[in-house]
């Protein structure tokens, strides 16, 4: 059997490593020291990247929900799905990573500040939406009601971002050590913000890419899937 | 008119079904009541500040486990015995099944509040019977029992059934949460709202997109 | 350059980084797995309906 060359997967794989090595020169060949935290701060630049495309994900899943409520069009359900298995990956790596960042800057594994406690309260829900999933045989169904919670708990998102962000101005005093280290990055070269924000916007491009990538296989697997049950369906019927 | 009816006509059977067993206000009740004596002896009520601080946590606390066996009964009791299907053969309008639900969980949720309530007030001495308190655990309940009828509508057609709704609604329910112990405090501490406001329009915007929300996507969860 | 020798931060850096190629890597071998097991299935599934044809 000839395999059939997969010319887009073939490229979104070269991109995706093309990027990610760029990504990773600039990171610790270009990008500028930072004072108080010295090398250690370049966790930030993959941490912040991985995080932001994790949300992201979260958006595709939305706009996945909506489409396959109006269509119930399959592909729709897939996209959904494999964007949320790859964002619940994303946002575990940003969360581990981000913990590695914060143990030796801050002195604390963890805390609840608004954007951790927000990436914790997405990754609950995409942990959910997956158990979800996993918990109903119908094909029909499962579609359906993932979207639903698609939809329903994306709203969970901002609002619990504006929840804690409340709290933080509230109360100061308690969040004064990640206060103190968020957004205060102060670099060694004339030029370090400019660097620093361009390696960040790199490294997000980069993952984005990967993103992409990622999901293309998931989203072939997923459809490969589809044609054995149908194959199976037709021996048997 | 005939809207409000049809809503009106499903929270009445509701009620006419619970007041014949009490299975599921009882449960509600006892179960509160079980919180409450945990609480007693995990917060160290020899020292006011830390009962101050930790009561409207606790008190919300014991609202959404005591809601969450209400909205796991009532939904499960209409797959059981079919009612669902039964309605969904009626004419009646799908989004009115829901506010229908979605208010008789509101108020057998508010009729464990009623006791509730007093019951911190006699075990913890804090001022929980005033005005604003209960406005916002009105909403609060409002916007809890919303979405989470939606959610334990899906919940219980699920292989999970009861374990699925935890899982599902908490993180949702996340921001309404903070919002109404962080209101609660204020209100309790008889702060001027002025203090606390930010909590009350945070509680109110949550009810009113995730009410809203959960009643558009309703029909997708009925439909067979 | 002495202060890149910060050996003890050196590890959280290292550990992070490992954790991002780790967690892809994992990810696609897994998807890598799936994906072949799928095609023996569907090789095997088509097979026995050409012979039914």
């Amino acid at each position: 059997m000839r395999p059939k060359i997969d010319v887009a997967g073939s490229v979104l794989t070269i991109a995706s490593a093309a990027l990610v090595v760029t990504a990773l020169a600039l990171v610790f060949l270009w990008a500028p020291r930072e004072i108080t935290m010295k090398e250690v701060q370049r966790i930030f630049y993959f941490h912040v990247a991985v995080d932001w495309v994790g949300f992201l994900a979260f958006f595709v899943t939305l706009v996945a929900s909506i489409a396959y409520l109006r269509t119930r069009d399959r592909k729709w359900d897939i996209l959904g799905a494999a964007s949320v298995e790859i964002g619940a990956l994303f946002l575990t790596m940003g969360a581990v990573t981000g913990s590695l960042w914060a143990r030796p800057v801050w002195n604390t594994w963890w805390t609840w500040d608004a954007r951790l406690t927000t990436v914790a309260i997405t990754w609950l829900v995409y942990l959910a939406y997956l158990m979800l999933r996993g918990a109903i045989d119908d094909p029909q169904r499962r579609a359906r009601f993932s979207a639903v919670y698609g939809i329903v708990s994306f709203v969970t998102v901002p609002l619990t971002f504006a929840s804690v962000f409340f709290l933080r101005t509230i109360h100061p005093a308690l969040f004064a050590a990640s206060t103190e280290a968020q957004g205060r990055m102060q670099f060694e070269t004339g030029l370090g913000s400019a660097r620093m924000g361009m390696t960040l916007m790199l490294c997000v491009i980069a993952f984005t890419v990967v993103y992409v990538a990622l999901l293309r296989s998931r989203i072939r697997l997923e459809q490969m899937a589809d044609r054995v049950a149908r194959l199976q369906q037709e021996i048997v019927g | 008119m005939m809207y409000l009816s049809q809503v009106a006509a499903i929270i009445a059977k509701d009620i006419a079904a619970e007041l014949r067993t009490r299975e599921m206000l009882s449960s509600m009740g006892v179960f509160s009541i079980l919180v409450i004596i945990v609480f007693n002896f995990a917060l160290e009520l020899t020292d006011r500040q830390i009962v101050l601080t930790a009561t409207p946590g606790a008190l919300w606390v014991t609202i959404i486990f005591a809601g969450m066996l209400g909205l796991n009964r009532s939904l499960a009791v209409e797959l059981d015995k079919g009612c669902l299907d039964g309605l969904l053969l009626t004419p009646v309008d799908r989004s009115a099944i829901f506010f229908g639900k979605a208010l008789g969980n509101a108020l057998f949720m508010l009729v464990v509040e009623v006791v509730v309530l007093p019951l911190f007030v006699v075990f913890f001495d804090v001022p929980l019977i005033q005005p604003w308190v209960i406005v916002i655990v009105v909403l609060g309940t409002l916007g809890f029992a919303g979405v989470g009828t939606l959610l334990s509508s899906m919940a219980v057609n699920t292989r999970a059934r009861e374990v699925m709704l935890p899982i599902l609604l908490f993180p949702v329910a996340m921001p309404e949460l903070v919002a109404a112990v962080k209101a609660t405090a204020g209100a309790m501490a008889g702060l001027p709202v002025s203090e606390w406001q930010q909590w009350l329009t945070l509680l109110i915007v949550f009810d009113v997109i995730l009410i809203a929300v959960s009643f558009m996507v309703f029909e997708y969860v009925v439909e067979e | 350059m002495s202060d890149w020798m910060n050996f003890k931060n050196a590890i959280f850096l290292v550990a992070a980084y490992g954790v991002f190629w780790l967690g892809t890597f994992l990810y696609v071998l897994t998807l890598n797995q799936r994906q072949r097991n799928l095609e023996k299935d569907l090789e095997a599934l088509e097979a026995l309906v050409e012979k039914d044809k």
